[in-house]
């Protein structure tokens, strides 16, 4: 089909499924949507529809609709990095940014990672399940697919150099029923198929093995045990630091504002603080990933922001061993574009429901929402009482916080990992939504592979392929505390209570590699603030050490950055 | 290390406990407190209103609390700071922390659980909404402008209508803020009488009952909250929200025991209460251990809480100087119509029975409260879940109980 005529199918079919009408253009199996829409909802149905013929390459929707978001270009604050120049910049310090940071680092390559928040992978990456998904529910024959199941298997090795905790758990689908029974084999042939390692059906004694106190009328279930767990905030530290321990440079609190290019090559990078140069860029901006194409000129798809909430519940309620599956939850799987959620574990021992899938106008939105919160509750609980009887039933009670994040989904539904096809020096990692995390180490290696086939960088004979993360207090025994607790007396004083946090783990984060600098941060390196009284306690302790190590007044102590200041101000009659 | 008489935690009840085990005869009493001060939450309290009973004085709650540490001076009752407890185990093995001895164990013939109680925070009140700087609980609050002497914020709301949040709602217009209510999702108010009059009432901070805080807005620091009032089953009626532009939320949504130590010394807690269910002598489930003040029930009154300082650490004393023994078995102690809270939860024969009793209900006609099988009518004017009742049944009438003892509260 000529792209005339096929803008023009596209149009009749949009039209037939929302009785909307856009302008539809195709440039290079671009499709480019234009108009005005009643809804957000509509809108993303006309780039889905699009993006569903092959023959279109991409979606750029440009679609208008009630309370859709403008973008707007931070304000630059200084020129304090005009001047530098690096062989690589990657553009995201969320997990994919860090990993490729660490991959190229095992090369002689000068790289530095560019993040807006002063902190690393609070978008997409931390408001993640922290899973490790098997590729069991990814389409097959897609990238993400491939990416998946690749990333999947890496993971033992990233963890254990890395000194991250992971643990693979399996997702463990059973069988409430005889009929059930019969679809198990089923399941061993997807999985097969879909290249997770030997997933196995599993009678009754080899379940209670693994997942304990099943209802009677469970008799057999798959294993699909390659699902991972791991702690996500570790994870994003750990590649920062070992990419840094190997050279890599990071410049945090700084946005990319333009692209410069010359002749169809990469030159420089415009920042919030200054212009970069380089002639290899890499593009890992999540959320925004698009507008970085945008800048450099080579805009071919959109991002639309798929919000997901999840909730999690205190420690002393772990009713699951396993990503626990019921069939009833597989065929109630509600959208087309997301795997549903599930009952996921963490790694530090809460239990999580989620996340929800939502298409939402902003891409900043992180709100939790009381239907979230409701649907999540009433979607899972039921299962989880009915799966295992003998546990105490959910309870809200239990519930101890309820978060949100945006999957920076395109409308092809698929990552996109490639050099530009305009633009030389040009790479992207971008439409990294879920399972990104668990695809990481495999879609670091893809884009290590472009760039080393186009620009031959020479090995760094010196890579450190290892990193140790800091001590934990809450990690060792008796006798490990003591020696800790003699080298640094900061170790015996315990100042996150739920999590038994202490002040050592504490400076120790405020100091090392990417130093922590609001309370968030500290949160997510240490655990403080985490547990069930969410920082009740140990929050004015923190803000106190932050504002001692870092030397600067209380009031300037943010909770995540930006104007987040935790105080307002003196009160009128200071004692101190 | 050993000791006779351990007590873990130095707030009101934890003084009073050391106290009176060292009064009782305990040779060696060890005070251990995670702080590096002794006294408890009471240090951030600095308005009045404590010691009203116990010793006839309206003191702050900082001077309350010097007046027993001062007391507690006088004697060889030996006090650890900075020293938290990380585990104690039923046979009543406590491991500690502290900075100078790093992780080190005690051997105690008794133990006092005096850890206080927390607050409840936004995590298990469920409120949607984005997640800025500018959510505190009041006790967080407190501690901010009493110790630190820092402002939280300038415009304030105020979620629940507890002692603490009311406490703060005065104090943080001293300061200057704004306060723009107090929003509570019952119908009736969480706090004393007292403070609805000497901290709402008196600085014309409104309080809104039937009403809770539906979202939560803002990036970086919050801007506002959504309000929405509630009905009978406490759920948000649509059509009923109220933006209201605030930087600043404090919750005062409850208080919760804190026994992580409890739980994992096997110590059976109570459902009612969620502190441990202890017998009249303030002994817990597991023998010797013994628990009083906030770790067991939410008291309203610092004189409580010590009056079961001084019980625990008085039998604490006893069981650590051998003076003790269980002639019959213990009965239960059971709430019955229109009860929600009642402490202790078991009677073993050996004290008078100070009962702590929570209406189920607020009541505001003349009642009875009945204690059976004893032929005992107390009659009250009114009963309001935020006024605990105290009432005391002497030793000698209870003697004769076989079976177990019921309270009831029957409307007249
Ligand atoms: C609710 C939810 C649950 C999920 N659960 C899982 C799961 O269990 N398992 C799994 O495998 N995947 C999961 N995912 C997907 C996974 O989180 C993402 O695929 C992955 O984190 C993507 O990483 P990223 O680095 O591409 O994106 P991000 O983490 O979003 O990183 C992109 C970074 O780029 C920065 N940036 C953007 N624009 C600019 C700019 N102009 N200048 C400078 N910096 C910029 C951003 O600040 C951000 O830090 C989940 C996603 C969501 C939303
Ligand atoms: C923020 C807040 C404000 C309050 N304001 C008032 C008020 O204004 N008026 C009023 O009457 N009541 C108030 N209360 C109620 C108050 O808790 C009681 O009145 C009284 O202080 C309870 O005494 P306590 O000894 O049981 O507990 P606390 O005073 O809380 O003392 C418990 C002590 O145990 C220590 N501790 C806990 N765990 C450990 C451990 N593992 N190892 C070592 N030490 C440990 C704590 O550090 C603390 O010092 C308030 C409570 C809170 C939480």
């Amino acid at each position: 089909m000529n792209e005339e005529k096929l803008a023009r199918t596209i149009q009749g079919e949009i039209e037939k499924a929302t009785g909307e009408k856009a302008a539809v253009s195709i440039e290079d199996s671009v499709a480019r949507l234009d108009g005005r829409f009643p809804s957000n909802q509509s809108a993303v149905d006309a780039g889905h529809i699009s993006a569903g013929f092959e023959q279109v390459r991409g979606v750029v929707n440009e679609i208008d609709y009630p309370g859709r978001k403008p973008f707007a270009l931070p304000q630059k604050v200084s020129d304090e990095l005009t001047g530098k120049e690096f062989d690589v910049v990657i553009v995201g310090g969320g997990v994919i940014g860090l990993a490729v940071a660490r991959e190229l680092s095992r090369f002689n390559l000068s790289t530095a990672v560019i993040e807006r928040h002063d902190d690393l992978g609070i978008d997409q990456t931390a408001h993640s399940n922290a899973m490790i998904h098997p590729a069991i529910a990814t389409e097959h024959g897609t990238l993400k697919w491939e990416m998946n199941y690749k990333g999947n298997a890496m993971y033992d090795e990233v963890a254990s150099q890395l000194d991250v905790d992971f643990k693979r758990i399996g997702t463990l689908v059973v069988a409430e029923n005889p009929d059930e029974e019969q679809l198990l084999p089923v399941v061993v042939e997807i999985a097969t198929k879909q290249k997770d390692p030997d997933p196995k059906e599993l009678n009754r004694a080899e379940l209670d093995r693994i997942e304990p106190g099943l209802a009677p009328n469970v008799r057999r279930g798959v294993l699909v045990w390659n699902t991972g767990i791991i702690s996500v905030f570790e994870l994003i530290i750990a590649y920062a630091e070992n990419a840094m321990a190997n050279g890599v440079q990071f410049f945090l609190n700084t946005s990319v504002t333009g692209v410069q290019t010359e002749e169809g090559n990469i030159k420089a990078v415009n920042t919030t603080r200054g212009t970069i140069k380089t002639h290899i860029l890499v593009n890992a901006a999540g959320m925004y990933a698009d507008r970085i194409a945008e800048l450099a000129g080579d805009r071919f798809f959109t991002i639309h922001p798929r919000k997901g909430e999840t909730i999690i519940f205190d420690k002393s309620y772990q009713p699951a061993q396993t990503v626990l599956t019921s069939f009833s939850m597989v065929a109630e799987k509600r959208s087309q574009y997301s795997k549903g959620g599930g009952i996921i574990p963490t790694i530090d021992g809460n239990l999580q429901f989620g996340p929800t899938a939502e298409e939402v106008c902003d891409r900043e939105d992180v709100s939790t929402t009381s239907a979230g919160l409701e649907a999540l509750f009433n979607r899972f609980a039921p299962v989880l009482e009915r799966l295992k009887p003998r546990y105490e039933k959910p309870d809200k009670g239990k519930i101890i916080t309820h978060f949100a994040g945006c999957r920076a989904a395109t409308y092809k539904e698929d990552f996109i990992i490639e050099p530009s096809k305009k633009v030389k020096g040009l790479v992207y990692a971008a439409g990294i939504q879920s399972p990104g995390l668990a695809s990481a180490p495999a879609i670091a290696e893809r884009v290590k592979e472009i760039i080393i086939q186009e620009w031959h960088p020479a090995e760094n004979t010196h890579f450190e392929p290892k990193r140790k993360r800091g001590k934990r207090f809450s990690e060792l025994d008796h006798r490990e505390r003591e020696e800790l607790i003699r080298t640094n007396t900061l170790y015996g004083h315990i100042v996150c209570r739920c999590e038994n946090a202490t002040e050592g783990e504490i400076v120790d984060a405020l100091h090392r590699g990417i130093p922590a600098k609001s309370v968030d941060a500290i949160k997510r390196r240490t655990r403080a603030g985490m547990g069930r009284c969410q920082g009740g306690f140990c929050m004015p302790r923190v803000l106190e050490i932050i504002s001692r190590e870092r030397s600067i007044e209380k009031e300037l102590v943010t909770k995540s950055g930006g104007e987040s200041f935790i105080l307002s101000g003196k009160t009128k009659q200071v004692k101190k | 290390m050993k000791a006779d008489v351990t007590v873990i935690g130095s707030g009101p009840a934890g003084l009073t406990a050391a106290l009176s085990a060292h009064e009782s005869g305990a040779k060696e009493v060890l005070l251990l407190e995670r702080e590096e001060e002794l006294g408890g939450i009471l240090k951030q309290c600095i308005h009045n209103g404590f010691g009203l009973e116990q010793f006839k004085e309206d003191y702050t709650g900082p001077e309350y609390a010097e007046r027993l540490i001062k007391e507690i001076e006088k004697t060889n009752v030996r006090r650890l700071l900075n020293t938290m407890v990380i585990d104690l185990t039923p046979d009543r093995a406590i491991t500690a922390v502290n900075p100078e001895k790093g992780i080190f164990q005690i051997e105690s013939k008794s133990v006092v659980l005096a850890m206080g109680c927390r607050e409840r925070a936004r995590g298990s009140i469920g409120i949607p909404g984005t997640r800025p700087a500018g959510i505190y609980t009041a006790g967080v609050a407190q501690r901010f402008v009493n110790i630190d002497g820092y402002l939280p914020g300038k415009e304030i709301v105020i979620l629940g209508s507890g002692d603490i949040g009311m406490i703060m709602a005065r104090r943080l217009t001293l300061e200057g803020a704004q306060v723009k209510g107090v929003y509570e999702i019952m119908n009736y108010p969480g706090g004393l009488k007292r403070n609805i009059v000497q901290c709402l009432n008196d600085f014309d901070i409104p309080l809104h009952l039937s009403h809770t805080v539906t979202e939560i807005r803002g990036k970086e620091r919050l801007e506002g909250v959504v309000v929405s009032r509630v009905d009978e089953k406490m759920q948000p009626i649509g059509g009923s929200e109220k933006f209201i532009a605030c930087d600043t939320l404090l919750l005062s949504v409850g208080l919760i025991p804190e026994n992580e130590l409890s739980k994992g010394a096997g110590i059976e807690l109570s459902p009612i209460t969620k502190g441990p269910a202890t017998t009249e002598t303030m002994e817990t489930a597991v023998a010797g251990v013994f628990s009083c003040g906030n770790v067991s029930t939410v008291f309203d009154l610092v004189d409580y809480v010590a009056q079961t300082g001084m019980t625990a650490g008085r039998n604490a004393a006893r069981y650590a100087t051998g003076d003790w023994k269980k002639e019959r078995p213990s009965v239960e102690v059971i709430p019955g119509e229109n009860v929600r809270v009642l402490f202790p939860q078991r009677y073993s024969f050996q004290d008078d029975l100070i009962l702590f009793i929570r209406s189920a209900k607020p009541i505001e006609s003349p009642l009875s409260i009945d204690i059976s099988p004893l032929e005992m009518h107390i009659k009250k004017l009114y009963a309001r879940p935020n006024e605990m009742i105290r009432v005391k049944v002497p030793r000698d009438k209870l003697k004769d109980i076989t079976e177990s003892i019921e309270v009831n509260i029957t409307e007249r």
